[in-house]
Parts: C-alpha cells; structure tokens; sequence
C-alpha cells in the first residue's frame, strides 16, 4: 500500500513517516503542500492519502477537495492530521470529504488505529456494492 | 460729500479700528501658536526618523523569527534522530530479553526434568546424595525464580522507556504549532511594516520598499488560533466525526462547497450536514469544541 503524506513541516513529516514504518507501512512518499501533492498524484499509483491542513500553495481542504472533484481519485482515503482543533474546521473537512480527522499532537498508535479504521470501513462499503 | 457718505466712511474707521483691536489681542496666540510649530516640527522630524528606522529594522526582526522557526526545527529533528535511535536500541533490547526469558524457562523445565529424572533414578539407593541434590535444585529453583522477576522488571522498566521516548516524540509536535505561531506574527509585522510604509510614503518623498528581505509568508501556511494542547483533543474530535459522518450517510445528496485560499469555507445552510454552530457557539468558534455542544448541534439537525 502506497501512502502520500502531505506536510510542510519537516519534524511532522519525519514523525508521521516514523508511525507508518512502525505499523508495518514502508511504501511512502512525501510533499511539502497541496499543489506538489496533486502533481504527485499524476504520475503515482497512491492509495491512502495523509495530509496537514496550513500549507503553502494550496492548503490541505483545497487539496482534498481538488481530489474529490477527479473521477479517478474520488474514493482515495483521505486522512486529515492538523492543529486545527474547532468545530467548524472538523466541520469543514467532513464537508470536503475526508475519511478521517486526527488533532496534533497525536500518539503514533492512533494513526494505525485511523488508518485501520478508515481502510476496514471502505472495504466493507466495497462489499455492499452490487457485483457487476 | 454728504451725510450717508460721511457715515460710511466713519463705519469703515471704526471696523478698521476693531480689526487692529482684533489684530492686537490675536497677535500674541499667533506668537505662541508659531513657537508652537517651531518647537513641534523637530519633534515631528525626529518621529519621522524613528518611524523609518523602525519600519527598515521590520524585515531583520522577521528574519530573525524565522531563524528561531529554522533553528528549532533543526534542534527538533535531532531530537528525534536520538529518539529514533533509542527506540531502535530499544526495541533489539527487548526482543533480546524476551528471548532470554523463553531461554530461562526452557532452562527450569529441563532442571525439572532432571530432578525427576535423578529422583527415579538415585533416590533409594543414594539417599545422602538425593539430599543435597534435593538443596541444590532448590536453590537453583529459587534463584530462577528470581532471575525471572528481574527479567520481568527490567521489561517493565524497558517499557516505561520506550513509552517516555513516544511521549516525547508527541511533545516534539509542538515545534509545527510554535513554528505557525511565529509565522502568524511574521505576518502581522509585515501587515504593520506595509502600512507603516505606506505612511511613510505619504510624509516623505522617498519611501521604504515595504518587504525588502522579508520571508515568504503564504497566509494558508499557518494557523492564527494554533495552540499546543495535550493529545485527549482527539475524543472530542472523533466525536464530531463519528456524529457528522452518520448524517453525511444519511444524506447522500451533500455536495463538495468550494474552498478559500484562507482555508474557511461557505456553506448552504439548509443542508443538514452542514449547519452553521449556534449563536452560543459561534461566540466560542476558536475554542476547542465539547460532546455537549456536538450533542446540542445534533439536536437540531435532527429536528
């Protein structure tokens, strides 16, 4: 499994990376904010997506939104790790479609946890879909 | 000349003799008031110059922000270099011990095995020797005992360790929140340097270049309200989550609304995923959020 995490801070990044090996996931890459992230996403077979929300260029929301508007990238798991922490920015980022919303500072256990549950959760949605 | 001639004539004396009174009693205000501005203008020189070099040092105190931002996500990754060292050590550490502890049980069962083995073997015909046999394998049975405790301490100890290291690996988070702290007041410096500039532009005929040297600042990189609080935020988080999610499920027509660079965004009011906080709360926007209010906020959604 491929996972693309998102994030212009070096220290979150490293950290995030950290979690994912721990968790048995070696296949990673890496960018410094949304428009890097799309570009990415052009040329990459990704599968989960792991991104901050405060970027450079094109922020986290603008990027998931951006994903959401292609066909061939609408269903990508989308988890949103910020310190955004209100109301209205979960809000904000269920409306734009994330799978998953975690607050930093986060514990590296509650990424595997979150991964866990956002990919559990699409594969059973893919089961309940009628076979063609 | 006549009369009305002569009244008139005597009017304009007499406003002329008023404006000379008039003129008498102002004389000494003009006096002060010109003093006034001549002790004034140099003070409003000096502000002039205060303001300019105020407004050239903008971009080196920026600058100097920015080192901090760099020197502490310097001084953070090395930190978590080590981190990640010693939980690597860390971790052979205790595989290690883990496998010395299946080592050391594998040693008291073939001890076992061989006191009964001895015992069936020697016990009638060496009575005296099957004693002290007996002491010893008691004695190595209690020190086994206790090697496994020490072995189960110092696991714990291990994974006192190993969880310190992954609490200060989440503490190490907090360079991301002070990093967008200081690029929030970056920002609000070069906000007073552009109109200090442009004051400055208006009372002078040579302005500053607002921004020279200054770093690039994206508003969208930061967020203004960015506070390090302690990771149980999440609960509440997953909360609105959880509840938000259902309603999205139930509703299958929600639509995607359109983003803002600044990262807020407009949202139609009559979708009920998306209703607006109530008044109480918007009141408490930047304050992290509670189950009661998600509950409160659910209730009307539901109704």
């Amino acid at each position: 499994m491929k996972f693309l995490i998102i994030d212009d801070a070096l220290m979150s990044r490293r950290i995030l990376v950290n979690s994912l090996r721990k968790a048995g996931y070696d296949d990673i890459i890496e960018a410094q904010h949304g428009e890097e992230a799309l570009q990415i996403l052009k040329t990459e077979q990704v599968d989960f997506i792991i991104t901050d929300w405060n970027m450079p260029r094109m922020n986290g929301l603008q990027l998931v939104q951006a994903i959401r508007e292609k066909e061939q990238l609408k269903d990508l798991p989308i988890l949103m790790v910020t310190g955004r922490d209100t109301q209205k920015d979960v809000m904000n980022a269920i409306k734009a479609r994330v799978n998953g919303y975690i607050v930093k500072p986060f514990m590296p256990q509650v990424i595997r946890n979150k991964i866990e549950a956002i990919l559990k959760h699409q594969s059973g949605e893919q089961d309940e879909q009628p076979q063609a | 000349m006549n009369n009305r001639k002569h009244n008139v004539l005597l009017s304009k004396i007499h406003e002329l003799k008023a404006l000379f009174i008039f003129g008498q009693r102002v004389i000494p205000f003009l006096e002060d008031l010109f003093q006034f501005v001549q002790e004034v203008i140099p003070i409003l020189e000096e502000m002039n110059t205060s303001i300019r070099e105020s407004t050239s040092q903008i971009p080196h105190a920026s600058s100097k922000l920015s080192d901090v931002t760099r020197a502490t996500e310097l001084a953070t990754t090395e930190i978590l270099d080590i981190i990640d060292f010693l939980l690597m050590e860390l971790g052979g550490v205790r595989a290690e011990y883990r496998q010395m502890k299946e080592e050391l049980g594998k040693m008291i069962q073939l001890d076992d095995s061989m006191a009964r083995l001895i015992k069936k073997e020697i016990s009638d015909s060496h009575p005296e020797l099957m004693d002290k046999l007996k002491w010893m394998y008691r004695e190595k049975r209690s020190l086994g005992t206790r090697l496994n405790k020490r072995v189960d301490g110092l696991e714990r100890s291990l994974e006192k360790i190993h969880q310190n290291a992954n609490n200060i690996m989440i503490s190490l988070q907090v360079q991301d929140i002070t990093a967008q702290q200081i690029a929030a007041v970056t920002h609000m410096i070069h906000s007073m340097e552009n109109r200090l500039t442009t004051l400055l532009g208006n009372l002078n005929e040579y302005p500053l270049n607002a921004g020279e040297g200054a770093p690039n600042l994206y508003p969208q990189s930061f967020n203004p309200e960015a506070s390090y609080t302690d990771s149980r935020h999440q609960h509440r988080v997953d909360a609105i989550v959880n509840a938000l999610q259902k309603s999205e499920e139930k509703d299958t027509t929600a639509t995607v609304e359109p983003v803002d660079p600044g990262g807020s965004i407009s949202g139609h009011k009559n979708h009920p995923s998306q209703a607006e906080p109530s008044e109480n709360n918007k009141t408490q926007e930047s304050d992290s959020t509670t189950q009661e209010e998600i509950d409160k906020l659910f209730e009307r959604n539901d109704g």
